[in-house]
This record gives structure tokens, sequence and C-alpha cells, in this order.
């Protein structure tokens, strides 16, 4: 990168089923205003601004002009992203390019999703080829119950073990006030016996559907320092993509390719050489129990087909060596096209010490992901300092 | 798109946006299609690169970007290399309307295929399936195949 | 060279809209028969129909008010397709900074920039901007 970028401020909305009170646009500057607000910054600070949504969730075409004035971006440059579930890291990576490139010195970043909007399952169908996918596909619980049912063959790894990530998920929420779903008395056998969608996936194994949003300010070294005092430095960001078909690697979440990719990437390019000791918590874009398992081994806090030991030890909860979702993960929130960008903001938060109840005492470095279609996974690290 | 009167205080409309279109499949998916339809006869292509056989059969290889040339005939029967039945209810988008469930969904690697393609099982009952299972290709009837995947109805098991 | 495969489908996908407070205040307007504005309280723009943000400055809209149910015809376009024709205006609520797209009843030869409409209501008082049929010459 030319120069280094930071985030200085967070802003979500209280992410619930069903937001019948507010538009679109009305949710979203929530977020923006809480995110401007937490700094005491006004939208007349922001050099331009970057916005990500799913595409055919909500009915609306170019959503980007409808909110124009909700997000002050009228006669801003304005940028807009649609790449699945990822789309909320892009937007955050996006905005680290583009005040590290310096082409501008404060950037806002925005992802939002209605979902009670629309038909989410039946929106990701259509992302399967017509001619050769979308007629059997079944939406992301289709997808993931086909996913995870060739990394339980390969892992070895149980429902119980998947059970206690859904768990430790809607715990943690209880400390995050924006969470969706909060469950303080959630049990293993709960999940177990919770209905069941697409083997081996349970209702209770699966992410909710949420309507919610969250904004960042993403800014250049000298304008991060006189906004807060401890920023969150961007110190490294990747994409990477997997093949055309899904069919092409079965083991698409046994081996993500483009997990694996993304995240030695940015180790690689932020000095991490044993992620498990040098990460202090990772937000992590885990839709379905199972997949949360699947990435420690891809993220390589564990060797291949230790995902379930990692849970069963104790090591990902949050008092545990390497807390992994402290805010509740998207197990607990899943406004879709927000969901990646929560994963960031709630790095930064861990970082910049703002995460209130789910704190993680002494963060200095936080790994966040997003990840998208069976296809596309992004990482971010977030560091103390800038170095 | 036809809005309907509000079903509620906040005034929410509810309504269908119905996207019609013509997509054409290629040259690659077209000469498979056609086989399909006439033979009830599968292929793909092999990779130049990294020799591996891949259904759906393409110009690139999804696996190291090689270019493919040869066409090879795969299954009718393979294995199950991935699997799950869908039991939640959801409106399929290719119909407007719930699309019927359970079903069993499946990879399947066609024999002398080293890629998989999604297909439906006969089998809906997920603890009568699992990986490693020997399936078969079920075709419709040659005048009622169409040149579309559902020329092939379903696998079962052999 | 096969036959090309070209696939006739669809994607048919419902959707639930939400208006939010300033759109329905508009639309709830509508049925009412009245036209519903806002006023944005830090540089004064007035925009109808009613939005939560001004169009100008972004800042929160403060609060509604009822329009006179007329306007001016900044511009308009005639349109036929598939033998339907009709004619499209910009219309500028009196008082309003912004201006809204809506149908012209009237003979295109009879046009002309500023010239004075009021709606045609429809019997149906439905909170939908099909409430007004068409603008007319007033």
């Amino acid at each position: 990168m030319g120069r280094n970028a930071a985030i200085v401020a967070v802003g979500q909305t209280d992410h619930v089923s069903r937001r019948l009170d507010v538009s679109i646009p009305e949710m979203v500057r929530e977020a923006v205003d809480r995110c401007l607000g937490s700094k005491d910054l006004n939208s007349g600070q922001v050099d331009a601004v970057v916005v990500g949504n799913m595409e055919l969730f909500e009915g609306i075409n170019f959503p980007e002009l409808w909110m124009a004035s909700a997000i002050g971006a009228a006669g801003k440059p304005l940028f807009k992203l649609n790449n699945g579930g990822t789309v909320g890291a892009s937007v955050a990576v996006a905005a680290a390019h583009l005040v590290a490139s310096g082409l501008y010195d404060v950037v806002l970043g925005i992802g939002y999703e209605k979902q009670s909007e629309g038909e989410t399952q039946s929106a990701i169908t259509t992302v399967g080829d017509p001619a050769w996918e979308r007629s059997v596909m079944a939406g992301a619980i289709g997808n993931f119950g086909v996913m995870a049912s060739t990394y339980v063959a390969e892992s070895g790894v149980t429902a119980e073990q998947a059970a206690k990530v859904a768990v430790k998920a809607r715990r943690n929420a209880c400390f995050n006030p924006h969470a969706h779903l909060q469950r303080p008395d959630i049990t293993v056998e709960e999940v177990l016996a919770s209905r069941m969608l697409a083997a081996p996936l349970r209702l209770l194994d699966m992410c909710p559907s949420s309507d919610g949003a969250c904004a960042v300010v993403m800014a250049a070294p000298d304008r991060a320092r006189e906004m807060t005092p401890r920023p969150a430095w961007v110190v490294a960001t990747e994409t990477a993509h997997d093949t055309q078909f899904m069919g092409d690697s079965p083991k698409r979440l046994a081996r993500m390719r483009s997990l694996i990719a993304a995240s030695d990437s940015v180790y690689s390019k932020a000095g991490i050489v044993h992620p498990r000791a040098e990460i202090d918590v990772a937000e992590i874009y885990e839709p379905a129990s199972y997949a949360e398992l699947a990435m420690y081994e891809s993220l390589r806090f564990c060797d291949w087909g230790e995902g379930g030991a990692l849970i069963d030890d104790g090591v990902t909860l949050m008092d545990g060596e390497l807390p992994v979702n402290p805010s509740g993960g998207v197990l607990s929130t899943n406004p879709v096209g927000a969901t990646a960008l929560i994963r960031v903001a709630e790095a930064a938060l861990q970082v910049m010490g703002e995460a209130g109840d789910h704190q993680i005492p002494g963060v200095e470095t936080a790994l966040a992901t997003g990840y998208g279609g069976n296809a596309w996974s992004e990482a971010v690290i977030v560091k103390g300092s800038a170095s | 798109m036809s809005p309907t009167p509000p079903i509620d205080a906040v005034l929410r409309l509810e309504y269908a946006a119905d996207f019609e279109y013509s997509y054409a499949a290629g040259k690659f998916a077209s000469r498979f299609m056609n086989a399909l339809r006439t033979e009830a006869r599968l292929q793909g292509t092999r990779c130049d690169g990294c020799n591996k056989v891949l259904v759906p059969p393409r110009p690139v290889c999804g696996l190291c970007s090689g270019r493919t040339a040869e066409w090879v005939d795969v299954g009718p029967s393979g294995v199950i290399t991935g699997y799950t039945v869908v039991e939640v209810p959801f409106i399929d988008p290719m119909t407007g309307v719930e699309r019927p469930i359970p079903y069993g969904f499946a990879f399947v690697r066609l024999d002398g295929a080293d890629t998989n393609i999604y297909h439906f099982l006969e089998e809906s009952r997920h603890d009568k399936i699992s990986i490693g299972m020997r399936i078969t290709a079920v075709f419709k009837p040659a005048p009622e195949r169409d040149g579309t995947l559902a020329d092939i109805i379903h696998f079962r098991t052999e | 060279m096969s036959e090309p495969t070209i696939l006739h489908q669809k994607i048919n996908l419902p959707y639930r809209y939400t208006a939010g407070e300033f759109h329905k205040a508009f639309l709830y307007g509508l049925a009412d028969r009245r036209i519903v504005g806002s006023r944005c309280p830090a540089c004064l723009t007035v925009a109808v129909p009613a939005r939560p943000f001004c169009p100008e400055c972004s800042a929160h809209s403060g609060e509604t008010m009822d329009m006179k149910p007329q306007g001016t015809l900044e511009t308009w376009s005639t349109v036929t397709i598939r033998g339907v024709t009709r004619t499209y205006g910009l219309i500028r609520i009196r008082g309003a900074d912004t201006v809204m797209l809506h149908i012209v009843d009237a003979e295109p030869s009879g046009l002309r920039v500023g010239m004075d409409l009021v709606p045609r209501w429809s019997p149906e008082p439905v909170p939908e901007i099909t409430a007004i049929e068409a603008f007319r010459p007033a």
C-alpha cells in the first residue's frame, strides 16, 4: 500500500428480523449516524463513500441512488460493490485501498441488508449457473448441507462439536447489544434437537436472517490520529476466489482454497507465522456452525481435522487462547450485505478497545474474514500500531 | 410489478418481480446438451494442462486454468461425493412457487470425470445416503428430452 | 457445430417494500387527496414527495408539510409503447424545490414550460402514487 489507512469509527444498527419502522435508506442512516457520532464526526469530513449489499435480496435496482441523501453521498465520489456475502469485507478493503492510494483522506464504508424485504434463500439460489446448478440448488442452506457432508467425512467432526459453535455464538451475542440472536440459556441438546433443514444442518446450526446496517470510517494516518486516540490500522488485506462451478472442488469447505489463499497472504504481509499464537481475536464469517470449524483449519488455527478439537478444548471461547467471534458472529447476526463489514468493524472495535462487554483484554492484532457464494474469501488484519 | 394495498400500518407493500430472460448456455454446454438429448450420452472435456476431465465441459480448466481440447464420454454411473436432503421450504426463483420438499441432492462424480455436478437423488432419506455410494443416471424417455440437464430425472442407487 | 442451447427461464421473486415514516406520510396523504412534502430544518429546502433526508444537504428532514395541490410543468416527453401514447412530465409542486415525475393528461401540442397543472385524483383512495391518475392543465 502507498500509505497506511486506519478505521477510526464504527456504527451499527440493532439487528433484528424485521425493521418495519424504517425504509432501507433510513435504516442505513442509523448506522451512519452512529458511526460518525461515535467520534463526533460529520458527513462534511467524508471525502468518498463505498456502499455494498446483495443483489436481488431487496426489490431495488440502483440502491446507491436510493440512499444517496441518506448517506451524504450527493456530490461526492460514491462506489457500489455487489460481490455476494463477501461484500462487506470488500467494502472495508476498497475503503482502505482508496485511502492508502492517497486518492482520499477519509472514506465512509457501508454495508446493509434488509432481508425481511425479500426471500433470501430464493435470491441466493439464483447464484447457481442457469444451465447446470440452479434447478437443484437450495439457497445457502442446501449448499452448506452438501459442503458440510464432505467436511464431516473428511474431518470426522461431530454434530455435538458443531452444536458447541452454535451455542458459543448465541451466548457471546448476549454481550453485544447490537446482536440479533441473544440466547444465554441455549444448550448443545437444544441445537441437536432443532429442526433439520438440510442434513447435517439443523435450524440452530444456521445463521439467522436479519435487517441491519454497519458503517465504518477509514482515514489516512494524520487524520486518523486527529479523530481517535487508538485507530485500528489496516495492515494487510487480501481477496481470493475459488472455481466457477461448485462441483469442481467438493471439499470447498473441508479445504477452503479461497480462504487458505486469502489468509496465507495476509499472514505473510503482516509477518504472522503462528496465527493461533499471534492473533489476539478473530471475527470470521461463519454462516453455519460446521463452517466455523472448517474455517479454523483453513485459517491454520489448528491442523487439518482438528477443528472439532479446538472447540472441545475451549480455545475459541471468549476467554480462550484465541477467541473467535466474541460479537456472536454471523450465527447470531446476519444482515448479509453488512455481515462481512461487521466482522471488520468488530475486529477494529477490539483493537480500539471499544468493544464494550465483549471486549477481549489487550487486543493488539485482530483478524477479520468475509465469505460469499462458496467461492470468494476476503481476509483483513487490523492492528493497534501501524508499523 | 403490481403493488397491492398496504398490509399493515407501516405501509408495507407486497409485490413480485418476474424477470424473463434467454440464457445462451454457450458452445460447450450446447454440445453436451445436444448429446444428452439425442443419445442420452454424457461428456466432459479433458484439460491439456492437468489432464483432468471436467464436467460441466468448458473451454478453460476450473482447476488449473489450462485449455481443454478433447471430448470424452463420462457416466452414466458415478459416485456421491457430497449430499444433503433439503427439508426447508423455499420459493423456487425459477417458478415463483415453493419447490417440492424433501429432496435429496448431491455432488455426483460421473465415472471418468474428475469434477462433480449437482443433481437430484431419487432417495430423499438422508440416513440412506452416504458419500462413496454408487449411483446411476435415470434419463427421460427420448421423445420427452429437451436438451437441458433436466433430461436426467435424477440419480438412483445402483 | 451443434444447435445452440438457449434456456428460456425466469427469476420470479416476491418482495416486501417498507416505506418508512416520510414516504408513508406522502402515500397516505395521497389517499386523503393531499400532497405532502418535507422541509429541511438546516437549509430549508422543501422536497415533494416528502422524504427522510434533505436532497440538498442530507440533513434529517424535520417535519412534513401539506402542499397546495397544484404545480407547474418543468419539462415533458411523449412516449408511444405498444400503441399506448403517454406524456410524462416533471412537475414542480407549488412551493417545492424539487420536481416529481408523473403522467400529464393533455395534448402534447398544448403543453408549454411553466404552465399550471392540477392533479386528477383517482376515485380509489389508495396510498399509492396512482391515487393521482395524472396531472392536467389547471
